[in-house]
């Protein structure tokens, strides 16, 4: 590899290096439950560190608790390449579409992806799921953190199971 | 789902994660140490960043990223920013339009197609009702580009179905909205955005976009194959077709 190379590291790469020992491990994993292979997560992991990086360092110095932040740029980050990823399936078989309504695009792996099944809900839907299962918190966590009601989150996690049931069967 | 199991008194995943990176949370320590699955799970988690980290060297990492910075655009595509959903939601233009004719044939309509683009950080409406049906060769004002994201709604006159396809230069047909859709999607009166946006590719010249309204589930198979052959769609559903220069 480029191991040895001398690093001239970005500006700000102080903290960044930080946080990448601190944390840069759990995002990844997270990446990786949301976009279901090891290149996107990667890809997403090293987004999500460049985005901290632009934003300005008054701002990065006021985050209080960097993972939740930090598992929020993720977050934001994987569904934007989900739904790109779902919209490159249309651009590039536009041929294959020739009287075809359907389209199968992305490996079985892709597929089964928690973000795969998430991208087809809403977004506050999306945010419930996550907050639900990979945040572990309990309904009413849940409700109290999104300001919905105890039933309301009942009902839409029951929606998102069922979003993630019919992907992850 | 996967959620590890958890105790009445343990604090959320989230709080063990933060932990295990350094970030103790008021009242997780006391808790993690009279807590044996707790602290297993801490355990383990420190030990998924440390060998993530020591196959992963921090210098590399930030090199990869220092990479990535000067890397053109192009070449993280999978990235552009597209969150476009909530916010066009909310810009939507509500126009009332008239009822349906009775009989069962294809109805030209303008004001049934709402089209927004975005382009960078601007949102632009690029359909008008004086754009909608033009004659053939004519084209809506907006000039479109490679790279735009389009948003597609569809103002319905009643409870029915639509869908939104797109032809190209090339005459390639895609059903963009919802994104191969086999019989449209389900739809209230009144204005709905419809899933999923389409971002252009590089093939220059006319993009057409066929937005397709019925009070009967769509056989989009169908219609695919009419726009395809004749330039317009038969079925007992009213269209609109709007067409844009993309130089
Ligand atoms: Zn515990």
């Amino acid at each position: 590899m480029t191991d040895d190379l001398p690093t001239v590291a970005p500006r700000g790469s102080g903290q960044l290096g930080q946080w990448y020992s601190k944390y840069g491990a759990l995002v990844h994993r997270r990446c990786r439950t949301l976009m279901g292979n090891e290149a996107d997560a990667n890809d997403a992991l090293q987004e999500t560190f460049m985005r901290a990086h632009r934003t300005p360092q008054s701002n990065r110095d006021a985050v209080m608790q960097p993972l939740p932040w930090l598992y929020a740029i993720a977050t934001r980050i994987c569904f934007d390449a989900l739904d790109a990823r779902k919209r490159r399936g249309v651009l590039s078989s536009l041929k294959e579409m020739m009287g075809l309504g359907v389209v199968a695009s992305g490996s079985v792996e892709d597929k089964l992806s928690m973000g795969s099944a998430l991208i087809t809900l809403d977004e506050k839907t999306r945010e419930m799921a996550l907050l639900h299962w990979l945040d572990g918190m309990t309904q009413e966590e849940v409700a109290q953190q999104t300001g919905y009601s105890r039933k309301t989150v009942g009902v839409k996690l029951k929606e998102a199971e069922v979003a993630l049931r019919e992907v992850m069967a | 789902m996967n959620t590890p199991p958890r105790g009445a008194s343990c604090p959320p995943q989230l709080h063990l994660e933060q932990a295990s990176a350094g970030d103790w949370l008021p009242g997780v320590q006391s808790h993690v140490d009279g807590c044996a699955a707790c602290k297993t799970q801490v355990e383990s988690l420190q030990k998924m960043t440390s060998e993530f980290v020591a196959a992963r060297p921090v210098e590399r990492f930030l090199k990869q990223l220092e990479t990535r910075e000067a890397a053109p655009e192009k070449a993280r595509r999978s990235f552009l920013p597209l969150a476009i959903g909530a916010s066009l939601a909310a810009l939507v233009v509500f126009t009332v339009v008239q009822s349906l004719p009775r009989e069962p044939r294809v109805t030209m309509k303008g004001g049934l197609a709402h089209i927004t683009m975005k382009r960078g950080e601007d949102i632009t409406t690029i359909t008008s009702k004086a754009c909608g049906n033009s004659q053939p060769g004519d084209t809506c004002g907006e000039k479109l580009a490679p790279g735009d994201a389009l948003r597609f709604s569809v103002v319905a006159p009643r409870e029915g179905y639509a869908v939104v396809l797109n032809r190209d230069s090339t005459g390639a047909v895609t059903v963009v909205a919802p994104f191969g859709a086999s019989e449209g999607k389900a739809v209230n009166a009144g204005t709905n955005v419809l899933p999923d946006s389409a971002v252009l590719d590089d093939v220059r010249g006319a993009e057409t976009f066929v937005t397709i309204f019925s009070e009967h589930p769509i056989d989009v198979r169908k219609a695919v194959e009419s726009f395809k052959a004749t330039g317009s769609v038969s079925c007992d559903c009213t269209v609109e077709i709007s067409t844009f220069d993309k130089p």
